[in-house]
């Protein structure tokens, strides 16, 4: 019994290294970046030989903000569109008494498993002959594109969790089909909406190939303008702005983390 | 008095599937109608086609002799009590309750929701969970509650489908009592749907027995015990001995019955009145197991003669299983008074039972 039990402690302490190795593989080249952000060589170097915020001024100071701000717009005109059509679809699709429910689910699906390289093609090429290219509702509606497969299928594993019984309890309460799916359905679904929103921004933040076709000066995003400047130098000054990125991207995830887990204990 | 609902020819079919096949029937303000059936018969589809959660195929439902076949369910202002509660996990009780008020928005300040919500709670005794949710209360009291919220707007018409399903036994028969006692102080007019037989004699003014979608018989719960109009609901209310009989001969208003067996053994009945049924090749006799009586020696009262196969001790009756001309079992039931009559298993019995007791139907 005992010779078990420490057996169970070895093998478990054996399964914590294992879980740091893994760990420590999939993060270290991101972690990598942000001593190297805070050099102040006119190169990327690790570890970095002196300490300056030089390149965070440089980054205040030339035009990668007006790309930040870009990349901000379109993404969240990127969870607005594709949150409220991928939602309403979902809902749809989990509709028991829709008939193609799983055709539709299928097809919504579909530019998920395009190469997105293809997608940004025919998007260039559409909105070429549209002359809209460049511009912000064109590249919202790109982003929007992929974002809402995704939509689709945090949203319907969320609404499979909800009893549609409960749909049909407020209905026969009086509740019309918008009241119903507002005050019944959508509250039982915020974990999925709330995940889905947080996707949805990122998806279209961390987005680089369809920019690279459709955007311009005035649109570029961040990526973009990272992708561009990388094509000439390796400027410290991108190391800079993806210690930002990552710093943003951590805050907003362990507050949603942070909001699920208060939630869970109060209910 | 004036028929509050009437359903006519409801028809709802999936491809050749009939779910529910010409239903008709009216209900009556204040009374209590259980829909009773094998699962699959319709009862629960005609229950939805009332609530308006499913469209019917055809035919038509009148509240008041308004038609509203087709008006959503929101629009309808019926109560509906689910099996499985459906209470909303993200309100509190109260705010269950209060729901359907809200959502009517008929100037109501919340102060008189609130206040209207503490009656029905009281009602269903259960003041003291209104700030909980519902994860925290028994099936039990979910049930209560959910019939809080059906009732607490003043619904005409309550739709209750299988509440007591999930709950277990015990529970079921204080359930029955509490929902009976509420739909009666409050007069409302109920169509309760349940499987559970002894529920639908139990609760109801009128039961409604379904099968394959259609309404087997009409009737109060005793007429549908002593004179079922068909072997299904002789069979499926109660327990009856269906014996496989054809006409012998008839005298002075009396039958002579011969048993389908080898032996074919002959019986007389009376009939009681009821409408003498044409003989098919499927007519049964009917007889409940307890309206029979056995002995080694009946003298003028016996009937039949058979072998006592199984005696079953039931505590307040005792249960015999007679086989008849070798091949026909018979149940017999007879209150365990006085100690139970000791046969032996093989022994020759005699058995017989009033001359118009029992029923010949198809």
């Amino acid at each position: 019994m005992k010779n078990h039990a420490k057996n169970m402690k070895e093998r478990s302490v054996l399964l914590y290294i294992w879980c740091a190795v893994v760990m420590l593989f999939l993060m270290l080249p991101i972690l990598i970046i942000v001593p190297m952000s805070f050099g102040g060589a006119e190169y990327l170097e690790f570890p970095p030989s002196s300490l300056s915020l030089r390149w965070y001024t440089a980054m205040v100071d030339g035009d990668w903000m007006t790309g930040l701000l870009n990349s901000i717009k379109i993404a969240a005109g990127t969870v607005v569109i594709s949150v409220g059509l991928g939602t309403l679809a979902a809902i749809g699709i989990k509709n028991p008494k829709m008939r193609f429910g799983g055709v539709i689910n299928i097809i919504c699906l579909l530019p998920m498993m395009l190469p997105v390289v293809i997608i940004a093609v025919a998007m260039y090429l559409v909105y070429g002959s549209w002359k809209i290219t460049g511009t912000f509702p064109a590249i919202i509606l790109a982003h929007s594109c992929i974002a809402v497969p995704m939509v689709i299928t945090m949203m319907t594993s969320g609404l499979s969790n909800v009893d549609m019984r409960l749909y049909d309890a407020a209905r026969s309460l009086g509740a019309s089909h918008m009241q119903a799916n507002i005050k019944v359905v959508l509250p039982l679904v915020r974990p999925a909406l709330f995940n889905s929103i947080l996707f949805a921004f990122v998806t279209s933040f961390d987005e680089s190939v369809i920019s690279l076709f459709i955007t311009d000066r005035t649109t570029a995003t961040l990526p973009r303008m990272i992708f561009n400047s990388l094509r000439f130098e390796i400027s410290p000054v991108i190391s800079a702005i993806s210690t930002l990125l990552i710093a943003v991207t951590v805050l907003i995830f362990a507050a949603n983390t942070f909001l699920e887990g208060t939630k869970k204990r109060i209910s | 008095m004036e028929n509050m609902l009437v359903l006519e020819g409801l028809t709802k079919t999936y491809g050749d599937f009939y779910a529910a096949k010409n239903v008709t029937l009216n209900l009556k303000e204040g009374e209590f109608l259980t829909l009773l059936g094998p699962s699959g018969s319709g009862k629960t589809t005609t229950l939805k086609m009332v609530a308006g959660l499913e469209i019917p195929t055809s035919g038509g439902i009148f509240v008041h002799g308004e038609d509203i076949t087709y008006l959503p369910p929101d629009k309808r202002g019926l109560g509906m009590v689910f099996q499985n509660y459906a209470l909303f996990p993200h309100m509190t009780i109260k705010e269950n309750i209060m729901f359907p008020l809200k959502i009517k928005k008929d100037g109501k300040r919340k102060q008189e929701m609130e206040n209207l919500a503490m009656e029905y709670l009281r009602l269903v005794q259960l003041e003291h969970v209104a700030e909980r949710k519902p994860s925290q209360l028994s099936g039990g009291q979910q049930q209560r509650i959910a019939l809080a919220r059906a009732l607490v707007y003043s619904p005409p018409i309550v739709l209750m489908d299988e509440p007591l399903g999930a709950l277990d036994k015990k529970l079921r028969g204080d359930m029955q009592l509490e929902i009976k006692r509420i739909q009666k102080k409050l007069h409302i007019t109920t169509i309760y749907v349940t499987h559970d037989q002894e529920e639908a004699l139990t609760m109801s003014d009128r039961i409604a027995i379904m099968n394959k979608g259609e309404i087997a018989m009409m009737g109060t719960p005793d007429e549908i015990y002593e004179k079922p109009n068909s072997v299904f609901v002789a069979d499926f209310i109660g327990e009856s001995n269906l014996i496989p009989v054809s006409r012998a001969a008839s005298e002075n208003g009396a039958l002579v019955l011969r048993m389908k067996t080898k032996k074919a053994s002959t019986f007389v009945h009376r009939p009681g009145g009821g409408p003498v049924t044409e003989f098919a090749d499927d007519t049964r006799f009917v007889i409940r197991p307890e309206k029979m009586f056995v002995d080694r020696q009946l003298g003028e009262r016996k009937k039949l003669t058979g072998k006592m196969i199984d005696v079953i001790y039931l505590g307040e009756s005792v249960k015999y299983i007679i086989l008849v001309d070798g091949e026909v079992q018979l149940k017999i039931k007879q209150q365990a008074i006085g100690g139970t009559r000791i046969f032996k298993e093989g022994e020759e019995v005699e058995i017989g039972w009033p001359d118009d007791a029992g029923q010949v139907l198809n």
